[in-house]
C-alpha cells in the first residue's frame, strides 16, 4: 500500500505541478483568490452543482444577519420586505398578501406557512399567522425560506400563492448565552433571554424565552365612530398587546426535536363585529395561543436519505366581544368565542439519486384532527349560544423526480394525492429549467394547488359539508435568473394565474350568513429583482412588483391588491467591527377598499443601527416609518371602518448582552 | 476585524488585477487548486477541543485522488491550524477509513460518495467533494467548474447536521444549497 502510494506519487507530479512550471504554495492563497483563478483541467462533462438558479421555484431567503440588521421582530416584518409581499393590519391581527391576493376578510389561508418544514396553519381557520401571534421570536429565525408559486404538489392544502419556510436556530448556531431588554414609544418593551450551544458529547440544544408588551396607541381616533356618545371617536387603550414565546430545540445524532409555546394577546380598539365601541368592562380583545413539539429523524440508507417526523400541535383562540346590554345604561354583554384544535401528524420522505441522473423524492404523511372545537357564548343563556366538537383525518402520498436531460437541461415533475373525508384530490406541477450559461437560467413552471375548506367554513356559521369543494388554482411562470459575478444577482419573473371555486362569505340577511364557492379570479404579474453583495459586509437590494389581479365575473380590481410595489433595502458597515446602519424602503400603490373608495399610496422607511459597545454588548436604535408617513390598510367588512389607519414614526432601543460564548 | 481587513482586500485586488492581466501564468491545476481550497476550508471551521484535543493533530483524508494528496502534502508542510499539526492521508476507494477531520471524496461515482458521507453518521468531518450532486443529496462542499474558475457549494443543512461550523467568511463567497426538499 504504502509502496503503490509512493509510486502514483511519482505519476501524479506531472498532472500536480502547474504547466507553467510555476510551482504557487495554494497554502498562501486567501480564498477569494482562489476563486479567480483560472482552472487548466475541465474534469467531467458537467461539473456544475445544482444552484439556487436550478431550483424548480423563485425562492427568496432572508438570513438571521439580515432579520437582525434591520430590526425585523415578526415574521410580518420580515416579509414586507420580501419582493411581491405585503402585510396589512387591522390592529388585531397581520395578513400575508402575495400576488396581488389579500383580501380583506381572508385569514392569510392561501399562503402556507411552515416551520422547520412542519405545517403551522391552524386547523381550524387555516390561519397562517405573522405577527406576534406566529408564537417564535423572530431572533430564533436562523432563515426564512420564500418559496413562491404553487406547491400542493408536495404540501398539500394551502400552498396556492407562497410557502414560506422559517428555520430555526440550533444551539450551535447561538453559541452562548444573551439576555436582551429593549423598549421604545408607544410603552413597548421587551426582555428575552436565550442560551444555546452544541456540547461536547454531541448535544445540540436551544433555549429561549420573550416577553413583549407594547400600549399601542392609547388615543386612537376612529372617524367612523366619531358620533355624539361615542367618546368623540376615540378608543381610548384599547391597542395594547402582550405576548410570551418560549422556543426550545435539542438534538444529538439524527435525532432533532423541537418546540415551541407562544401565547398573545391584543386589544381591539376598531370594534369589530359591530361590538361597542370603547368597552372596557368587558373591552374587545384576542388571544392566541399556539403550541406544536416536533421530533425529527434524518437517516441515510445507502445513497438514500429518509426523513421522518411526528407532530403535535395545539392552537387556542378565545375571543371576547362586547355588545351594548339591553338594560339601558347596564354594562356590556361579553359574547365570548373561541375555537380549540389539536392536530397529531407523521410524515415520511425519501430522496435519492437514480440512474439517467435523475433524483427522486417519495413520500407520504398523515393527519388526525383530533380536535377542531368551535364556541361562541353569551353569558347566559341564548339561542345564539353554541359549542361545536369536530375531528378529521386525512393523508396524502406523493412523488417527484428531477431529470437532468442534458447539461443545461432539467426537467421537474412532481404529484401528490391528497384524501380527504368527502373528497380526494391529485396535484400536478412540472417545471423546465433551461441553463444557456453557468450564471443564467430560465425557468418554466406549471403547477396547480388547492385548498380544502377548513372547519370555519365548514361548521362555524352552518353545516356546509354537503356542498363546499376545495379552491383550486392553476398558475403559469417564467422565471429569469442571472448571477453576474459573486457579487450580483438579479432576477426577473412573470406569472399568470387562474384561481376558482373560493370560498366567501355570503351575506344573504342579516341571519342569514354563509360560505360558498363562489370566487373566481384571474391574475398576472411582473417582478423584478436585483441584489448585490460586497466586501465587508455591505448589501444592497431593490425590487419592483406589476400585478394585476381581478375578480372574473366582473373584472374589478380585487379589494387590497396594490397595482404596484417597490422596495429598497441598503445596509452599509459602520466604523466599529460588526456595525451596520440599515435602511428600508417600502412603497405601495393605492388599493381599493371593499366599499369601493380607495386608500393613497403607502411609503415608509424604517432606519434600524447596530452598534457594538465592547465586547459583549449591543446597541440596536430602530425608528419605524422615519417620515411620519399617515397610510391606512382597506379593512375587512367586519369593520365599521373602511380603512384602518397604521402608526406613524416609532422608535425603540435595545441592548444585549453576550456570555458564555465560546469565541 | 475591519482595520485589519483593509491589508488584506488590498492584496486580493492587487492579486486578482495581476491575475487578469496575466492570466496564464496565475492559473493553477485543478488538483492544486483543489489543494488549497482544502486547505483554506480547513482553517475556516471551528475544530471544538472534544473533536479535536488540544495539541493534536488534525486528519485531511483524499480518497481515490493521489495528485490533490500530492500537493496537499506539500501544502501543509510547515504550517499548523489554531495549534494543531496537520497529516495527509491518501485513501484507496474500498479500503476502510482511518480517522478524518477533513475528508475529500475524488471521483465521479455519486453513488459511492454519498455510501461514504452516509457511513458517517453525522460525525463532526468537513466532506467535500467534485461529484456533481454532491452538496444536493447530503455532501457539505461540492467544488464545481465554471467559466473556468473552480468555485464551491455548500449545503448549510449537511453542515447544521453534523455540527460543522464553517466560517462565515467562506459561507459568503459560496453558492448556497440545501438538502433536496425544496419544491
Amino acid at each position: 500500500m504504502k509502496r503503490r502510494f509512493a509510486v502514483a506519487l511519482v505519476l501524479s507530479m506531472a498532472t500536480a505541478i502547474p504547466a507553467t512550471g510555476q510551482t504557487r504554495d495554494v497554502g498562501q492563497i486567501p480564498i477569494e483568490e482562489l476563486m479567480e483563478m483560472g482552472v487548466q483541467r475541465v474534469f467531467g462533462a458537467s461539473d456544475r452543482l445544482q444552484p439556487v438558479t436550478e431550483v424548480p421555484s423563485s425562492v427568496s431567503i432572508v438570513t438571521a444577519d439580515e432579520i437582525s440588521r434591520y430590526g425585523y421582530r415578526t415574521l410580518a416584518d420580515v416579509l414586507r420586505g420580501v419582493r411581491g409581499f405585503y402585510v396589512t393590519n387591522d390592529r388585531n391581527y397581520s395578513y400575508v398578501g402575495a400576488r396581488g391576493f389579500n383580501r380583506p376578510g381572508d385569514y392569510s389561508t392561501r399562503v402556507l406557512l411552515l416551520v422547520n418544514g412542519h405545517r403551522v396553519n391552524d386547523n381550524v381557520y387555516d390561519q397562517a399567522s405573522v405577527g406576534e401571534d406566529f408564537g417564535i421570536d423572530a431572533a430564533m429565525f436562523e432563515r426564512v425560506e420564500v418559496i413562491r408559486g404553487p406547491a400542493s404538489s408536495l404540501y398539500g392544502t394551502n400552498a396556492l400563492f407562497a410557502v414560506v419556510n422559517v428555520v430555526t436556530r440550533t444551539g450551535a448556531s447561538m453559541n452562548g448565552a444573551s439576555f436582551d431588554v429593549d423598549a421604545g414609544t408607544l410603552g413597548t418593551e421587551l426582555v428575552r433571554g436565550s442560551v444555546g450551544r452544541r456540547l461536547g458529547n454531541g448535544i445540540d440544544f436551544a433555549l429561549s424565552g420573550t416577553f413583549a408588551r407594547s400600549n399601542g396607541v392609547t388615543q386612537l381616533y376612529l372617524p367612523a365612530f366619531d358620533a355624539p356618545g361615542e367618546n368623540g371617536g376615540v378608543a381610548e387603550n384599547l391597542d395594547g398587546e402582550q405576548s410570551g414565546q418560549v422556543y426550545g430545540r435539542f438534538s444529538m445524532n439524527s435525532l432533532t426535536v423541537t418546540g415551541a409555546f407562544g401565547r398573545r394577546l391584543k386589544d381591539v380598539p376598531t370594534a369589530s363585529f359591530f361590538t361597542m365601541f370603547n368597552a372596557h368592562d368587558p373591552g374587545q380583545e384576542t388571544i392566541d395561543r399556539k403550541a406544536t413539539v416536533s421530533a425529527q429523524y434524518v437517516r441515510a440508507l445507502g445513497a438514500a436519505r429518509l426523513t421522518t417526523e411526528a407532530s403535535l400541535d395545539h392552537f387556542r383562540y378565545d375571543g371576547v366581544y362586547p355588545y351594548a346590554s339591553d338594560d339601558p345604561g347596564g354594562r356590556p354583554v361579553g359574547f365570548r368565542d373561541g375555537f380549540s384544535g389539536l392536530r397529531w401528524s407523521v410524515s415520511s420522505r425519501a430522496t435519492r439519486p437514480l440512474p439517467g441522473r435523475q433524483t427522486l423524492t417519495i413520500g407520504g404523511e398523515f393527519v388526525d384532527n383530533v380536535q377542531q372545537d368551535q364556541w361562541g357564548a353569551y353569558p347566559f343563556a341564548s339561542i345564539d349560544n353554541f359549542a361545536l366538537a369536530q375531528s378529521s383525518r386525512q393523508g396524502a402520498a406523493f412523488v417527484q423526480d428531477e431529470i437532468r436531460l442534458r447539461p443545461w437541461l432539467i426537467v421537474n415533475a412532481g404529484l401528490r394525492h391528497d384524501r380527504y373525508p368527502r373528497f380526494n384530490r391529485t396535484t400536478p406541477r412540472g417545471a423546465v429549467i433551461v441553463m444557456p450559461s453557468a450564471n443564467h437560467s430560465l425557468k418554466y413552471l406549471y403547477g396547480q394547488a388547492f385548498r380544502a375548506p377548513n372547519a370555519y367554513e365548514l361548521y362555524y356559521y352552518r353545516d356546509a359539508t354537503a356542498y363546499l369543494r376545495p379552491e383550486s388554482i392553476d398558475t403559469h411562470e417564467w422565471v429569469w435568473e442571472a448571477y453576474f459575478g459573486e457579487r450580483l444577482r438579479t432576477a426577473v419573473s412573470t406569472y399568470r394565474y387562474k384561481a376558482s371555486q373560493l370560498v366567501d362569505l355570503h351575506i344573504v340577511d342579516v341571519d342569514d350568513f354563509g360560505f360558498a364557492n363562489a370566487g373566481t379570479i384571474r391574475a398576472t404579474g411582473l417582478e423584478l429583482e436585483s441584489e448585490i453583495r460586497l466586501k465587508r459586509g455591505a448589501q444592497a437590494l431593490a425590487s419592483y412588483t406589476l400585478q394585476d389581479a381581478n375578480d372574473a365575473p366582473t373584472g374589478l380590481r380585487l379589494t387590497n391588491s396594490p397595482r404596484h410595489m417597490a422596495k429598497a433595502r441598503l445596509s452599509v458597515p459602520g466604523p466599529r467591527a460588526r456595525s451596520f446602519a440599515s435602511f428600508e424602503w417600502l412603497y405601495m400603490s393605492s388599493r381599493a377598499t371593499i366599499a369601493g373608495l380607495t386608500v393613497d399610496p403607502a411609503v415608509v422607511a424604517n432606519a434600524t443601527i447596530n452598534l457594538p459597545l465592547g465586547r459583549s454588548v449591543t446597541l440596536t436604535g430602530q425608528v419605524r416609518n422615519l417620515f411620519d408617513a399617515r397610510y391606512a390598510d382597506p379593512a375587512s367588512d367586519e369593520h365599521l371602518p373602511d380603512s384602518i389607519e397604521q402608526n406613524g414614526r416609532t422608535a425603540r432601543l435595545g441592548f444585549r448582552w453576550v456570555f458564555w460564548n465560546s469565541k | 476585524m475591519t482595520r485589519s481587513a483593509r491589508p488584506l482586500v488590498a492584496a486580493v485586488l492587487t492579486a486578482l488585477v495581476l491575475a487578469g492581466v496575466s492570466a496564464a501564468t496565475q492559473s493553477v491545476s485543478a488538483p492544486g487548486l483543489k489543494a488549497g481550497y482544502l486547505f483554506t476550508f480547513t482553517k475556516f471551521v471551528e475544530w471544538p477541543a472534544d473533536v479535536v484535543p488540544a495539541g493534536a493533530p488534525l486528519s485531511l483524508c483524499v480518497v481515490n485522488d493521489s495528485a490533490v494528496a500530492y500537493v496537499l502534502a506539500q501544502t501543509i508542510r510547515g504550517r499548523s491550524v489554531d495549534g494543531h499539526g496537520l497529516t495527509v492521508r491518501h485513501v484507496k476507494p474500498d479500503t476502510p477509513l482511518p480517522t478524518c477531520h477533513v475528508l475529500y471524496l475524488a471521483g465521479s461515482d455519486r453513488k459511492r460518495a454519498l455510501e461514504i458521507v452516509g457511513l458517517l453518521d453525522d460525525e463532526l468531518i468537513l466532506t467535500v467533494s467534485d461529484t456533481t450532486g454532491f452538496a444536493k443529496t447530503g455532501g457539505m462542499v461540492e467544488l464545481f467548474i465554471e467559466e473556468g474558475r473552480m468555485r464551491f457549494a455548500v449545503n448549510v443543512d449537511a453542515l447544521e447536521r453534523a455540527h460543522v461550523r464553517l466560517s462565515s467568511r467562506v459561507l459568503a463567497l459560496a453558492r448556497i444549497v440545501r438538502d433536496d426538499v425544496t419544491p
